[in-house]
Protein backbone atom coordinates (compact mmCIF):
# COMPACT_ATOMS: atom_id res chain seq x y z
CA UNK A 1 0.00 0.00 0.00
CA UNK A 2 1.27 3.68 -0.53
CA UNK A 3 3.15 5.16 2.38
CA UNK A 4 2.56 8.50 0.40
CA UNK A 5 1.07 11.46 2.95
CA UNK A 6 -0.22 9.23 5.53
CA UNK A 7 -2.45 10.79 8.46
CA UNK A 8 -2.07 9.92 12.42
CA UNK A 9 -5.41 7.96 11.96
CA UNK A 10 -3.95 6.07 8.39
CA UNK A 11 -0.66 4.67 10.71
CA UNK A 12 -2.64 3.59 13.60
CA UNK A 13 -4.59 1.80 11.16
CA UNK A 14 -2.01 0.64 8.83
CA UNK A 15 -0.01 -0.65 12.23
CA UNK A 16 -3.24 -2.33 13.47
CA UNK A 17 -3.82 -4.30 10.27
CA UNK A 18 -0.17 -5.04 9.60
CA UNK A 19 -0.23 -3.05 5.93
CA UNK A 20 2.85 -1.91 7.15
CA UNK A 21 5.69 -1.97 10.12
CA UNK A 22 7.28 1.03 12.24
CA UNK A 23 10.35 -0.13 10.36
CA UNK A 24 9.07 0.33 6.59
CA UNK A 25 7.46 3.61 7.33
CA UNK A 26 10.64 5.04 8.81
CA UNK A 27 13.02 4.06 6.29
CA UNK A 28 9.87 5.26 3.43
CA UNK A 29 10.37 9.11 5.19
CA UNK A 30 14.51 8.66 5.85
CA UNK A 31 14.60 7.85 1.92
CA UNK A 32 12.12 10.93 0.75
CA UNK A 33 14.46 13.29 3.45
CA UNK A 34 17.24 12.33 1.59
CA UNK A 35 16.11 12.50 -1.57
CA UNK A 36 14.30 16.30 -0.59
CA UNK A 37 17.76 17.96 0.94
CA UNK A 38 17.12 20.59 -1.78
CA UNK A 39 14.49 21.57 0.64
CA UNK A 40 16.93 22.14 3.88
CA UNK A 41 14.31 21.34 6.01
CA UNK A 42 16.03 18.79 8.33
CA UNK A 43 19.33 19.78 10.19
CA UNK A 44 20.16 16.94 12.25
CA UNK A 45 18.40 12.36 11.42
CA UNK A 46 17.97 10.33 15.13
CA UNK A 47 20.59 7.90 13.76
CA UNK A 48 18.78 5.57 16.42
CA UNK A 49 15.25 5.92 14.60
CA UNK A 50 15.65 2.85 12.15
CA UNK A 51 16.75 0.89 15.81
CA UNK A 52 13.91 2.04 17.44
CA UNK A 53 11.08 1.42 14.87
CA UNK A 54 12.39 -2.05 14.91
CA UNK A 55 11.66 -2.71 18.75
CA UNK A 56 8.54 -0.89 18.63
CA UNK A 57 7.55 -3.73 15.71
CA UNK A 58 8.03 -6.03 18.30
CA UNK A 59 6.56 -4.52 21.06
CA UNK A 60 3.57 -4.38 18.85
CA UNK A 61 3.84 -8.07 17.28
CA UNK A 62 3.82 -9.09 21.64
CA UNK A 63 0.66 -7.14 21.69
CA UNK A 64 1.25 -3.35 22.47
CA UNK A 65 -1.63 -1.34 21.80
CA UNK A 66 -1.60 0.85 19.21
CA UNK A 67 -3.29 4.51 20.38
CA UNK A 68 -2.58 7.75 18.09
CA UNK A 69 1.37 9.06 17.97
CA UNK A 70 2.13 5.07 18.52
CA UNK A 71 4.96 4.77 15.85
CA UNK A 72 4.22 7.43 13.61
CA UNK A 73 7.20 9.59 12.50
CA UNK A 74 8.01 12.94 13.22
CA UNK A 75 9.96 15.91 12.93
CA UNK A 76 10.93 18.53 16.10
CA UNK A 77 11.90 21.66 15.78
CA UNK A 78 15.26 22.37 16.45
CA UNK A 79 14.71 25.08 19.23
CA UNK A 80 13.10 22.10 21.38
CA UNK A 81 15.38 20.27 23.35
CA UNK A 82 15.82 15.82 22.82
CA UNK A 83 17.71 14.23 24.67
CA UNK A 84 21.45 13.09 23.36
CA UNK A 85 20.16 14.58 20.02
CA UNK A 86 22.47 17.62 18.54
CA UNK A 87 19.64 20.60 18.87
CA UNK A 88 21.48 23.72 17.69
CA UNK A 89 18.28 26.38 17.84
CA UNK A 90 18.94 27.06 13.98
CA UNK A 91 22.38 28.81 15.63
CA UNK A 92 26.02 28.60 15.00
CA UNK A 93 26.19 29.38 19.41
CA UNK A 94 24.49 26.28 19.91
CA UNK A 95 26.42 24.13 16.69
CA UNK A 96 27.57 21.64 19.03
CA UNK A 97 25.34 21.51 22.08
CA UNK A 98 23.72 17.46 22.59
CA UNK A 99 21.05 18.40 25.55
CA UNK A 100 21.06 15.93 28.17
CA UNK A 101 17.32 16.35 28.95
CA UNK A 102 14.06 15.97 27.21
CA UNK A 103 11.67 18.64 26.80
CA UNK A 104 8.29 17.51 28.34
CA UNK A 105 6.42 17.32 25.21
CA UNK A 106 8.99 15.16 23.95
CA UNK A 107 9.04 12.90 26.98
CA UNK A 108 5.01 12.66 25.93
CA UNK A 109 5.51 11.65 22.62
CA UNK A 110 8.23 8.86 23.62
CA UNK A 111 5.56 7.43 26.23
CA UNK A 112 3.51 7.47 23.35
CA UNK A 113 6.45 5.40 21.26
CA UNK A 114 6.23 8.10 19.24
CA UNK A 115 8.99 7.67 16.28
CA UNK A 116 11.55 10.96 16.36
CA UNK A 117 12.71 11.04 12.39
CA UNK A 118 15.16 13.88 13.40
CA UNK A 119 15.72 18.04 14.23
CA UNK A 120 13.99 19.91 11.35
CA UNK A 121 15.60 23.55 10.62
CA UNK A 122 14.15 26.96 12.03
CA UNK A 123 15.27 30.71 12.12
CA UNK A 124 17.87 31.61 14.75
CA UNK A 125 16.61 31.71 18.28
CA UNK A 126 12.64 31.63 16.61
CA UNK A 127 13.43 34.67 15.45
CA UNK A 128 11.88 35.31 11.92
CA UNK A 129 9.29 34.79 9.77
CA UNK A 130 10.72 33.52 6.42
CA UNK A 131 13.62 30.68 8.01
CA UNK A 132 16.45 32.81 6.18
CA UNK A 133 17.62 33.60 9.26
CA UNK A 134 18.81 30.30 10.10
CA UNK A 135 22.87 30.01 10.40
CA UNK A 136 21.81 26.60 8.57
CA UNK A 137 21.00 28.05 5.24
CA UNK A 138 17.00 28.59 4.35
CA UNK A 139 14.83 26.30 4.02
CA UNK A 140 12.42 26.67 0.79
CA UNK A 141 9.16 26.47 0.10
CA UNK A 142 8.04 22.64 -0.78
CA UNK A 143 5.30 23.98 -3.23
CA UNK A 144 7.63 26.45 -5.15
CA UNK A 145 11.27 26.46 -4.18
CA UNK A 146 11.78 29.94 -5.47
CA UNK A 147 9.63 30.69 -2.18
CA UNK A 148 10.19 31.12 1.36
CA UNK A 149 8.45 28.56 3.49
CA UNK A 150 7.48 31.03 6.25
CA UNK A 151 9.20 31.00 9.98
CA UNK A 152 10.51 30.62 11.97
CA UNK A 153 9.01 26.93 11.81
CA UNK A 154 10.29 26.96 8.23
CA UNK A 155 11.38 23.17 8.67
CA UNK A 156 8.32 21.71 10.43
CA UNK A 157 6.30 23.56 7.53
CA UNK A 158 8.04 22.43 4.89
CA UNK A 159 8.60 18.79 6.39
CA UNK A 160 5.20 18.14 6.88
CA UNK A 161 3.74 19.75 3.22
CA UNK A 162 6.65 17.96 1.24
CA UNK A 163 5.48 14.50 3.56
CA UNK A 164 9.09 14.18 5.09
CA UNK A 165 7.35 12.86 8.34
CA UNK A 166 3.56 12.76 9.31
CA UNK A 167 3.25 15.65 11.21
CA UNK A 168 5.89 18.16 13.45
CA UNK A 169 6.05 20.24 16.82
CA UNK A 170 6.93 23.65 16.04
CA UNK A 171 7.01 27.05 18.08
CA UNK A 172 4.56 29.92 18.27
CA UNK A 173 5.54 33.38 19.85
CA UNK A 174 4.29 35.47 17.22
CA UNK A 175 2.97 33.17 14.66
CA UNK A 176 5.90 31.21 13.85
CA UNK A 177 3.54 27.77 13.94
CA UNK A 178 0.95 29.52 12.03
CA UNK A 179 2.60 31.84 9.32
CA UNK A 180 4.79 28.53 7.81
CA UNK A 181 1.53 26.80 8.53
CA UNK A 182 -0.30 29.37 5.94
CA UNK A 183 2.68 29.35 3.33
CA UNK A 184 2.93 26.27 3.27
CA UNK A 185 -0.60 24.92 2.81
CA UNK A 186 -0.78 22.61 6.01
CA UNK A 187 -2.48 23.05 9.49
CA UNK A 188 -0.78 25.07 12.65
CA UNK A 189 -1.89 25.08 15.35
CA UNK A 190 -1.07 27.75 18.63
CA UNK A 191 -2.59 26.55 21.83
CA UNK A 192 -3.81 28.25 24.53
CA UNK A 193 -0.95 29.79 26.66
CA UNK A 194 -0.46 27.70 29.36
CA UNK A 195 -1.55 24.41 27.61
CA UNK A 196 1.56 23.03 26.56
CA UNK A 197 4.54 22.90 29.01
CA UNK A 198 7.53 24.77 27.79
CA UNK A 199 9.84 22.98 29.62
CA UNK A 200 12.65 22.24 26.68
CA UNK A 201 11.90 25.04 24.95
CA UNK A 202 14.94 27.16 24.12
CA UNK A 203 13.10 30.27 25.63
CA UNK A 204 12.79 33.12 23.36
CA UNK A 205 9.78 35.17 24.77
CA UNK A 206 9.06 33.21 27.82
CA UNK A 207 5.34 34.95 28.00
CA UNK A 208 4.31 34.24 24.26
CA UNK A 209 6.29 30.80 23.50
CA UNK A 210 3.84 27.94 22.81
CA UNK A 211 4.74 24.52 21.14
CA UNK A 212 1.99 23.31 18.64
CA UNK A 213 1.72 21.06 15.80
CA UNK A 214 2.20 21.01 12.64
CA UNK A 215 0.23 18.70 10.44
CA UNK A 216 -1.90 17.50 6.99
CA UNK A 217 -5.55 18.23 8.79
CA UNK A 218 -7.22 19.69 11.22
CA UNK A 219 -7.61 15.83 12.74
CA UNK A 220 -3.95 15.29 13.02
CA UNK A 221 -3.96 18.64 14.92
CA UNK A 222 -6.22 17.89 17.19
CA UNK A 223 -4.88 14.07 17.87
CA UNK A 224 -1.69 15.67 18.40
CA UNK A 225 -2.26 18.87 20.72
CA UNK A 226 -4.33 16.10 23.00
CA UNK A 227 -1.14 14.26 23.29
CA UNK A 228 1.48 16.88 23.97
CA UNK A 229 -0.54 19.29 26.31
CA UNK A 230 -1.15 19.10 29.97
CA UNK A 231 0.11 20.66 33.53
CA UNK A 232 3.70 19.97 34.01
CA UNK A 233 5.33 20.73 37.69
CA UNK A 234 8.46 21.80 35.73
CA UNK A 235 6.82 24.98 34.35
CA UNK A 236 4.56 26.50 36.49
CA UNK A 237 3.13 28.94 33.74
CA UNK A 238 1.12 25.72 32.79
CA UNK A 239 -2.02 25.41 33.35
CA UNK A 240 -4.00 22.52 35.97
CA UNK A 241 -7.13 22.71 33.55
CA UNK A 242 -8.04 19.43 32.18
CA UNK A 243 -7.39 18.31 28.46
CA UNK A 244 -10.13 18.29 26.27
CA UNK A 245 -10.32 15.33 24.05
CA UNK A 246 -10.30 17.60 20.68
CA UNK A 247 -10.22 14.39 18.21
CA UNK A 248 -14.03 13.30 19.59
CA UNK A 249 -15.37 16.86 19.35
CA UNK A 250 -14.48 17.82 15.38
CA UNK A 251 -17.88 17.16 14.69
CA UNK A 252 -19.76 19.41 17.26
CA UNK A 253 -21.93 21.52 15.73
CA UNK A 254 -21.24 25.09 14.95
CA UNK A 255 -24.07 26.34 13.68
CA UNK A 256 -25.17 29.61 15.45
CA UNK A 257 -21.99 30.33 16.80
CA UNK A 258 -20.82 33.75 15.78
CA UNK A 259 -17.75 34.95 14.45
CA UNK A 260 -16.50 38.50 13.66
CA UNK A 261 -13.92 40.08 11.50
CA UNK A 262 -12.00 43.26 12.67
CA UNK A 263 -12.00 45.74 10.06
CA UNK A 264 -8.38 46.80 11.25
CA UNK A 265 -7.89 43.06 9.15
CA UNK A 266 -8.43 44.40 5.88
CA UNK A 267 -5.68 46.94 6.05
CA UNK A 268 -4.09 48.12 2.94
CA UNK A 269 -1.42 45.73 2.81
CA UNK A 270 -4.09 42.74 2.30
CA UNK A 271 -3.34 40.89 -1.51
CA UNK A 272 -6.37 41.17 -3.43
CA UNK A 273 -6.45 36.86 -3.95
CA UNK A 274 -6.66 36.89 0.12
CA UNK A 275 -9.03 38.75 0.79
CA UNK A 276 -10.93 36.72 -2.24
CA UNK A 277 -10.24 33.20 -0.29
CA UNK A 278 -11.57 35.32 2.95
CA UNK A 279 -14.31 36.12 1.23
CA UNK A 280 -15.18 32.36 0.32
CA UNK A 281 -14.85 30.78 3.43
CA UNK A 282 -16.68 33.74 5.20
CA UNK A 283 -19.83 32.66 2.37
CA UNK A 284 -18.92 29.11 3.50
CA UNK A 285 -19.38 29.65 7.46
CA UNK A 286 -22.51 31.63 6.68
CA UNK A 287 -23.64 28.46 4.41
CA UNK A 288 -23.13 26.38 7.47
CA UNK A 289 -25.43 28.54 10.09
CA UNK A 290 -22.45 30.38 11.43
CA UNK A 291 -22.33 34.37 11.29
CA UNK A 292 -20.14 36.55 10.35
CA UNK A 293 -19.98 39.99 11.51
CA UNK A 294 -17.18 42.82 10.93
CA UNK A 295 -16.28 44.80 13.84
CA UNK A 296 -13.92 48.24 14.24
CA UNK A 297 -11.29 47.00 16.95
CA UNK A 298 -9.06 49.93 16.53
CA UNK A 299 -6.06 48.79 19.17
CA UNK A 300 -5.58 45.70 16.85
CA UNK A 301 -3.60 48.54 14.71
CA UNK A 302 -0.43 48.66 17.71
CA UNK A 303 -0.70 44.91 17.94
CA UNK A 304 2.97 45.01 16.25
CA UNK A 305 3.99 47.74 18.63
CA UNK A 306 3.75 46.15 21.36
CA UNK A 307 5.27 42.77 20.31
CA UNK A 308 8.36 44.70 19.18
CA UNK A 309 8.89 45.91 22.68
CA UNK A 310 7.44 43.39 24.77
CA UNK A 311 9.53 40.28 22.41
CA UNK A 312 12.79 42.15 22.36
CA UNK A 313 12.58 43.27 25.88
CA UNK A 314 12.13 39.08 27.20
CA UNK A 315 14.70 37.62 24.30
CA UNK A 316 16.81 40.15 25.06
CA UNK A 317 16.88 38.42 29.11
CA UNK A 318 16.62 35.03 27.74
CA UNK A 319 19.37 34.91 25.26
CA UNK A 320 21.59 36.32 28.37
CA UNK A 321 22.51 32.97 29.14
CA UNK A 322 24.54 32.57 26.44
CA UNK A 323 27.99 33.22 27.57
CA UNK A 324 30.40 30.09 26.46
CA UNK A 325 30.41 28.68 30.01
CA UNK A 326 28.31 26.14 31.02
CA UNK A 327 26.86 25.23 27.14
CA UNK A 328 27.56 26.73 23.54
CA UNK A 329 30.25 28.32 21.54
CA UNK A 330 33.12 29.53 23.48
CA UNK A 331 35.15 32.30 22.28
CA UNK A 332 38.67 32.82 22.79
CA UNK A 333 39.33 36.05 24.82
CA UNK A 334 41.70 37.31 27.32
CA UNK A 335 39.28 38.66 30.04
CA UNK A 336 35.39 37.40 31.19
CA UNK A 337 33.94 40.37 29.88
CA UNK A 338 35.80 40.33 26.38
CA UNK A 339 35.05 36.24 26.80
CA UNK A 340 31.10 37.53 27.00
CA UNK A 341 31.47 40.07 23.96
CA UNK A 342 33.21 37.86 20.99
CA UNK A 343 31.12 34.81 22.28
CA UNK A 344 28.46 36.49 22.01
CA UNK A 345 29.13 38.64 18.82
CA UNK A 346 30.43 35.17 17.31
CA UNK A 347 27.38 32.53 18.02
CA UNK A 348 25.03 35.33 17.42
CA UNK A 349 23.07 35.93 13.30
CA UNK A 350 22.50 39.55 12.74
CA UNK A 351 18.49 39.25 13.62
CA UNK A 352 18.96 37.91 16.80
CA UNK A 353 21.85 40.84 17.26
CA UNK A 354 19.18 43.33 16.72
CA UNK A 355 16.57 42.01 18.92
CA UNK A 356 18.92 42.12 22.06
CA UNK A 357 19.96 45.83 21.54
CA UNK A 358 16.24 46.70 20.93
CA UNK A 359 15.59 44.86 23.56
CA UNK A 360 18.14 46.13 25.88
CA UNK A 361 17.14 49.70 24.71
CA UNK A 362 13.43 49.44 25.74
CA UNK A 363 14.39 48.24 29.05
CA UNK A 364 16.83 50.68 29.87
CA UNK A 365 16.96 53.68 32.68
CA UNK A 366 15.13 56.69 30.99
CA UNK A 367 13.57 54.56 28.25
CA UNK A 368 11.80 51.84 30.49
CA UNK A 369 8.57 54.01 31.02
CA UNK A 370 7.57 55.00 27.97
CA UNK A 371 8.41 51.83 25.74
CA UNK A 372 8.40 48.71 28.03
CA UNK A 373 5.68 49.61 30.71
CA UNK A 374 3.65 51.43 28.25
CA UNK A 375 3.37 48.20 26.14
CA UNK A 376 2.62 46.08 29.21
CA UNK A 377 0.00 48.53 29.71
CA UNK A 378 -1.00 48.61 26.02
CA UNK A 379 -1.11 44.80 26.16
CA UNK A 380 -3.57 44.80 29.28
CA UNK A 381 -5.73 47.13 27.57
CA UNK A 382 -5.77 44.71 24.09
CA UNK A 383 -6.91 41.84 26.81
CA UNK A 384 -9.62 43.79 28.44
CA UNK A 385 -10.73 44.81 25.16
CA UNK A 386 -10.92 41.10 23.70
CA UNK A 387 -12.56 39.59 26.98
CA UNK A 388 -15.21 41.67 26.13
CA UNK A 389 -15.08 40.52 22.45
CA UNK A 390 -15.30 37.14 23.27
CA UNK A 391 -18.31 38.24 25.75
CA UNK A 392 -20.73 38.37 22.60
CA UNK A 393 -18.93 36.17 20.14
CA UNK A 394 -17.14 32.94 19.57
CA UNK A 395 -14.25 33.87 17.91
CA UNK A 396 -12.40 35.88 15.33
CA UNK A 397 -12.15 35.41 11.25
CA UNK A 398 -8.98 36.55 9.14
CA UNK A 399 -6.50 35.50 6.99
CA UNK A 400 -3.39 33.87 8.60
CA UNK A 401 -1.07 36.52 6.23
CA UNK A 402 -1.44 39.37 4.27
CA UNK A 403 -0.29 37.87 1.13
CA UNK A 404 1.07 34.20 -0.10
CA UNK A 405 4.86 33.27 0.40
CA UNK A 406 6.99 35.99 -0.65
CA UNK A 407 10.71 34.54 -2.59
CA UNK A 408 13.59 34.38 -0.64
CA UNK A 409 15.62 37.11 -0.48
CA UNK A 410 12.63 39.48 -0.70
CA UNK A 411 12.63 41.21 2.43
CA UNK A 412 15.88 40.57 4.16
CA UNK A 413 17.34 43.96 3.70
CA UNK A 414 14.39 45.73 5.38
CA UNK A 415 13.79 43.87 9.38
CA UNK A 416 10.69 46.21 9.49
CA UNK A 417 8.93 44.65 5.97
CA UNK A 418 9.89 41.38 7.45
CA UNK A 419 8.24 42.01 10.80
CA UNK A 420 4.93 43.33 8.81
CA UNK A 421 3.99 40.20 7.79
CA UNK A 422 2.99 38.38 11.21
CA UNK A 423 0.65 41.25 11.60
CA UNK A 424 -2.39 39.36 11.89
CA UNK A 425 -0.50 36.39 13.87
CA UNK A 426 1.10 38.31 17.09
CA UNK A 427 -2.66 38.99 18.68
CA UNK A 428 -2.90 35.89 19.77
CA UNK A 429 0.44 35.72 21.36
CA UNK A 430 -0.02 39.12 23.28
CA UNK A 431 -3.33 38.00 24.91
CA UNK A 432 -2.59 34.31 25.31
CA UNK A 433 -5.61 32.79 22.99
CA UNK A 434 -5.68 30.15 20.60
CA UNK A 435 -5.29 30.05 17.14
CA UNK A 436 -5.26 28.14 14.37
CA UNK A 437 -4.60 28.91 10.33
CA UNK A 438 -5.78 26.10 7.87
CA UNK A 439 -5.34 26.45 4.08
CA UNK A 440 -8.28 27.67 2.52
CA UNK A 441 -7.22 28.07 -1.42
CA UNK A 442 -4.51 28.17 -4.30
CA UNK A 443 -2.82 31.71 -4.78
CA UNK A 444 -0.37 32.85 -7.66
CA UNK A 445 2.51 30.74 -7.89
CA UNK A 446 0.88 27.42 -7.00
CA UNK A 447 1.41 29.20 -3.47
CA UNK A 448 -1.70 28.32 -0.69
CA UNK A 449 -3.62 30.81 1.05
CA UNK A 450 -4.47 29.96 4.73
CA UNK A 451 -7.68 31.30 6.89
CA UNK A 452 -6.69 31.89 11.27
CA UNK A 453 -9.33 31.60 13.58
CA UNK A 454 -8.92 32.92 17.34
CA UNK A 455 -11.46 31.90 20.01
CA UNK A 456 -10.67 32.25 23.88
CA UNK A 457 -8.90 31.02 26.45
CA UNK A 458 -9.24 27.09 26.74
CA UNK A 459 -11.67 26.82 23.84
CA UNK A 460 -9.53 24.87 21.55
CA UNK A 461 -12.44 22.11 21.28
CA UNK A 462 -14.40 24.99 19.78
CA UNK A 463 -11.53 25.99 17.33
CA UNK A 464 -10.72 22.72 16.31
CA UNK A 465 -14.46 22.11 15.37
CA UNK A 466 -14.82 25.56 13.36
CA UNK A 467 -11.53 24.19 11.61
CA UNK A 468 -12.49 20.80 10.78
CA UNK A 469 -16.43 21.49 9.40
CA UNK A 470 -14.80 24.05 7.21
CA UNK A 471 -11.96 21.60 6.26
CA UNK A 472 -15.07 19.09 5.34
CA UNK A 473 -16.64 21.57 3.31
CA UNK A 474 -13.46 22.83 1.18
CA UNK A 475 -11.99 19.09 1.03
CA UNK A 476 -9.49 20.97 -0.46
CA UNK A 477 -6.30 18.71 -1.96
CA UNK A 478 -3.20 20.90 -0.67
CA UNK A 479 -0.61 18.88 -1.67
CA UNK A 480 2.50 20.59 -3.39
CA UNK A 481 1.97 19.83 -6.91
CA UNK A 482 5.81 19.97 -7.89
CA UNK A 483 7.05 17.00 -6.45
CA UNK B 1 13.74 57.72 17.25
CA UNK B 2 16.95 58.01 15.77
CA UNK B 3 19.85 56.67 18.04
CA UNK B 4 23.52 57.86 17.76
CA UNK B 5 26.77 55.63 17.68
CA UNK B 6 27.41 56.70 21.39
CA UNK B 7 23.77 55.09 21.84
CA UNK B 8 24.57 52.51 20.09
CA UNK B 9 27.81 51.55 21.72
CA UNK B 10 26.21 51.73 25.01
CA UNK B 11 23.95 49.22 23.84
CA UNK B 12 26.20 46.79 23.06
CA UNK B 13 28.17 47.15 26.46
CA UNK B 14 24.97 46.22 27.95
CA UNK B 15 24.43 43.21 26.18
CA UNK B 16 27.63 42.52 26.08
CA UNK B 17 27.98 41.94 22.41
CA UNK B 18 30.64 42.83 20.16
CA UNK B 19 29.96 44.99 16.99
CA UNK B 20 32.39 45.70 14.27
CA UNK B 21 32.58 49.50 13.00
CA UNK B 22 31.16 47.74 9.72
CA UNK B 23 27.74 46.23 11.49
CA UNK B 24 27.37 49.42 13.17
CA UNK B 25 26.10 51.70 10.55
CA UNK B 26 23.67 49.24 9.35
CA UNK B 27 22.64 48.50 12.47
CA UNK B 28 21.98 51.92 13.23
CA UNK B 29 19.90 52.92 10.49
CA UNK B 30 17.83 49.42 11.36
CA UNK B 31 17.34 49.94 14.80
CA UNK B 32 16.69 53.37 14.38
CA UNK B 33 13.77 52.47 12.27
CA UNK B 34 11.78 49.42 14.04
CA UNK B 35 12.21 52.17 17.22
CA UNK B 36 10.57 54.64 15.18
CA UNK B 37 8.10 52.10 13.94
CA UNK B 38 7.19 50.91 17.92
CA UNK B 39 7.00 54.57 18.81
CA UNK B 40 3.35 54.58 17.89
CA UNK B 41 2.50 52.94 20.63
CA UNK B 42 2.91 56.47 22.06
CA UNK B 43 0.15 57.38 20.26
CA UNK B 44 -2.30 55.21 22.44
CA UNK B 45 -3.17 56.64 26.00
CA UNK B 46 -3.87 53.93 28.80
CA UNK B 47 -6.58 54.59 31.42
CA UNK B 48 -5.14 55.41 34.79
CA UNK B 49 -6.00 52.26 36.31
CA UNK B 50 -4.66 49.84 33.51
CA UNK B 51 -1.72 48.05 35.73
CA UNK B 52 1.12 46.96 34.25
CA UNK B 53 2.02 44.09 35.67
CA UNK B 54 -1.11 42.17 36.05
CA UNK B 55 -0.97 39.12 33.85
CA UNK B 56 -2.66 38.67 30.40
CA UNK B 57 -3.71 35.30 31.06
CA UNK B 58 -4.88 34.62 34.53
CA UNK B 59 -1.79 33.15 36.22
CA UNK B 60 -1.05 32.99 40.15
CA UNK B 61 2.12 32.63 41.74
CA UNK B 62 2.83 28.41 42.18
CA UNK B 63 5.53 27.81 45.08
CA UNK B 64 6.72 25.14 46.41
CA UNK B 65 9.76 23.57 49.33
CA UNK B 66 12.85 23.45 48.56
CA UNK B 67 14.29 19.87 47.23
CA UNK B 68 17.60 18.99 47.07
CA UNK B 69 17.50 17.01 43.84
CA UNK B 70 20.73 14.02 43.64
CA UNK B 71 22.26 14.17 40.42
CA UNK B 72 23.34 11.08 38.71
CA UNK B 73 27.08 10.32 37.44
CA UNK B 74 25.90 10.07 34.12
CA UNK B 75 23.81 12.94 34.24
CA UNK B 76 26.47 15.14 35.81
CA UNK B 77 29.19 14.19 32.82
CA UNK B 78 26.76 15.14 29.88
CA UNK B 79 26.61 18.20 31.40
CA UNK B 80 30.30 19.10 31.82
CA UNK B 81 30.17 17.62 28.05
CA UNK B 82 28.06 20.90 27.40
CA UNK B 83 30.36 23.20 29.33
CA UNK B 84 33.63 25.41 27.55
CA UNK B 85 36.23 24.23 29.74
CA UNK B 86 36.28 21.48 32.53
CA UNK B 87 38.97 20.85 34.71
CA UNK B 88 38.66 18.11 37.94
CA UNK B 89 35.03 18.14 37.23
CA UNK B 90 34.29 21.19 37.44
CA UNK B 91 33.41 24.42 34.77
CA UNK B 92 36.35 26.39 34.31
CA UNK B 93 35.73 30.20 33.62
CA UNK B 94 38.58 33.04 33.05
CA UNK B 95 38.68 35.12 36.96
CA UNK B 96 35.75 37.48 37.32
CA UNK B 97 38.12 40.42 38.85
Amino acid sequence: MSLEYLSIKDVQNGLQRRDFSCRELVDYYLAKINQQQDLNAYLTINQQVQEQATALDQKIAHGEIIKPLTGVPVAIKDIIVTADLKTTAGSLMLQNYIPPYDATLVTKIKQRDGLILGKVNCDEFAMGSSNENSAYGPVRNPHNTDYVPGGSSGGSAAAVAADLCVYSIGTDTGGSVRQPASFCGVVGVKPTYGRVSRYGLIAMTSSFDQAGPICRSVADAAYVLESIAGHDERDSTTTAKAVDLYSTKLSNEISGLRLVLPKQFLSAGLHPEVRQSLELAIKLYESMGVSVTEIDLPLLDKVLAIYYIIMPAEVSANLARFDGIRFGQTASAQSLWEGYKNTRAEGFGSEVKRRNLVGTYVLSAGYYDAYYKKALRAQRQLKIMMDQVWQRYDGLIGPTTPTSAFRLGEKTDDPLTMYLSDIYTVGANIIGVPAISLPIAWGANDLPIGLQLTTEPFSESKMFSLAWHLEQKLALNWQPKNI
Amino acid sequence: MSLDKKQLKYLAELAKINITPAEEDRLLKQLSSILAYVQSLQDISCPEEIDHFADPVKNVNIWRADQVAPISEITRQKLLACAGEVENNLIRTKPVF
